[in-house]
């Protein structure tokens, strides 16, 4: 029943191994009528008959196998690993789409009408002409507190989430605060209790009414979900110990921002380290718009990447 | 097998470029849905089914095969749009409204729209599509949307015979999480409109 590529096809892959985006058709079939059901119910964890992907299951099996089933001729894509555009994972990823499915791949935020991300979201706001794919680990919020699938599944179907305050109670309770600080559970639409996957807490008030459609994908466990734009996305709390993101002490040591998210570095065997974005895109725009940061200087001395004793 | 065998000669073409113009009219779908009320365009079909306009018969290439049972109403019925399907698509026809993961109206003033799937408590994603076919995605008796993928409020004007699933809208809505998601075509265009969308009339 695959629909056959046929004369009339611009191209299939770029190399013509693989049909377009490497998955076949019925497969992205399946996952397109997923995510449709996932819309439409913002937050709710929709099964899907995930596929062996060419990866290692953590490596974002589920993230591109939502990338393959939406991208097409037209999109620009941009993969990040950690804010990151050039660590491995991102590197390889972004190949793999330029292979399979010839897009145009960029590192700039702006640029991208496609982010896949692992474990964060862009200092850049999103605009509702993007998507952004989430690599998801556990889908599962309240797989911790309870590892029964049969169990899990009927807390969220009738609402029952007591457990996951107990346990942001219980915190509070030992350490006089909550100290989740990733992958914090969210409210989606006043209805279901989701995993936003391993994205700092700081970026999760970027979900809250974003104007970007936001895809999950899972591919150990088989599950997407999905946030469309505009939707109410409430980070969960109590009344006397509001959410609140991390904050920091310095700015970033490159370009000097403050308000965004920063990654410690060590700079050498005696402790010395600093703190600079994680994501690499907004840095570089920063520094490029003549940004200078408080360790500008030694980093340089160092040649780190992206500084400007970088030799590349 | 004789059957299809006949209606071969009179079978509609598909998609010219399947791949990428299903992935293009994934995206319209995915779009319409994810911005409940605003318009989106779909490739265009040089020949659906009689009476079918364009953008459904697209949809209709774009989402089915042979996993997804579908149910026509007594409009979209007939031998041409049934060969069409079941050689483009492979698709089972469902006998009866409830058994159908899609369901494609041709003339939704007929349709009981508590007859499709809900889906269960524990997976509400098992439920039904509709496709409906409208005769203007302008111009009709105004609606106000508001809910998930709208950032205020969304006002839409479909035209033809949606009163019946107006009616049906609240209770469609109350079932949340439960309940079934529809579109509605006309020509090229695609109106989405998730379960999680609340709608009023618009008065002025």
């Amino acid at each position: 029943m695959t629909a056959p590529i046929t004369a009339g096809d611009a191209f299939h892959s770029i190399d013509g191994s693989y049909n377009f985006a490497y998955l076949d058709e019925q497969t992205k079939r399946m996952i397109r009528r997923t995510l449709l059901k996932a819309i439409a119910i913002p937050g709710y964890q929709a099964p899907f008959g995930g596929r062996e992907m060419p990866m290692a299951y953590g490596w974002g099996t589920g993230g591109i196998q939502v990338t393959a089933s939406i991208i097409g001729v037209d999109d620009c894509l941009k993969v990040i690993d950690q804010g990151a555009d050039d660590t491995t994972n991102a590197v390889s990823i972004r190949r793999f789409f330029k292979r399979v499915a010839g897009v145009a791949v960029t590192e700039a935020t702006a640029e991208a009408t496609i982010i896949q991300t692992r474990h964060r979201i862009p200092e850049a706001p999103l605009t509702e002409d993007q998507i952004i794919v989430y690599q998801v680990p556990q889908p599962e919020p309240l797989r911790k507190l309870e590892p029964r699938e049969a169990e899990t599944r009927k807390m969220h179907a009738y609402s029952e989430y007591g457990l996951m305050h107990v346990k942001l109670y219980e915190d509070i309770a030992r350490h006089g605060e909550i100290t989740t600080t990733y992958d914090y559970p969210v409210e989606v639409n006043a209805r279901h209790v989701m995993a936003p996957s391993p994205i700092p807490k700081f970026d999760n008030p970027k979900m809250q009414m974003m104007p970007a459609l936001q895809l999950f994908g899972a591919g150990r466990e088989k599950r997407i979900y999905a946030i469309p734009p505009y939707t109410q996305v409430r980070s969960l709390d109590f009344d006397d110990h509001p959410f609140a993101v991390q904050t920091f002490d310095t700015p970033c040591g490159l370009c000097d921002a403050t308000g965004v998210f920063l990654d410690e570095v060590i700079l050498d065997d005696k402790g010395d380290h600093m703190f600079v974005c994680s994501d690499s895109d907004h840095c570089k725009g920063r520094r490029q718009a003549g940004h200078v940061g408080p360790r500008a200087a030694a980093a340089a001395r160092l040649g780190f990447p992206g500084s400007a004793g970088d030799g590349a | 097998m004789a059957a299809v065998i006949q209606d071969a000669a009179g079978l509609r073409a598909g998609f010219g470029a399947p791949v990428l113009e299903s992935q293009a009219c994934f995206s319209a779908l995915m779009r319409a849905l994810a911005f409940p009320g605003r318009v989106t365009q779909a490739p265009t079909l040089a020949e659906p089914p009689d009476g079918w306009p364009s953008a459904l018969a697209a949809a209709a290439l774009t989402l089915l095969d042979a996993d997804t049972p579908v149910w026509l109403d007594e409009n979209a019925r007939s031998p041409g749009a049934e060969a069409f399907l079941r050689f483009h698509t492979g698709a089972p026809f469902a006998a009866k409204a409830g058994a159908a993961r899609f369901a494609i109206l041709l003339d939704p003033r007929s349709a009981d729209f508590t007859d499709f799937d809900i889906g269960t408590d524990q997976y509400p994603d098992r439920s039904a599509t509709v496709l409906i076919a409208v005769d203007a995605l302008a111009g009709g008796p105004r609606s106000v949307l508001e809910g998930p993928g709208i950032k205020t409020s969304q006002q839409i004007a479909p035209k033809g015979g949606l009163s019946g699933l107006w009616e049906a809208w609240p209770r469609n809505r109350a079932l949340y999480p439960l309940g079934f998601d529809a579109f509605l075509f006309a020509g090229d265009g695609v109106i989405g409109l998730p379960r999680s969308v609340k709608r009023t009339d618009q008065r002025d």
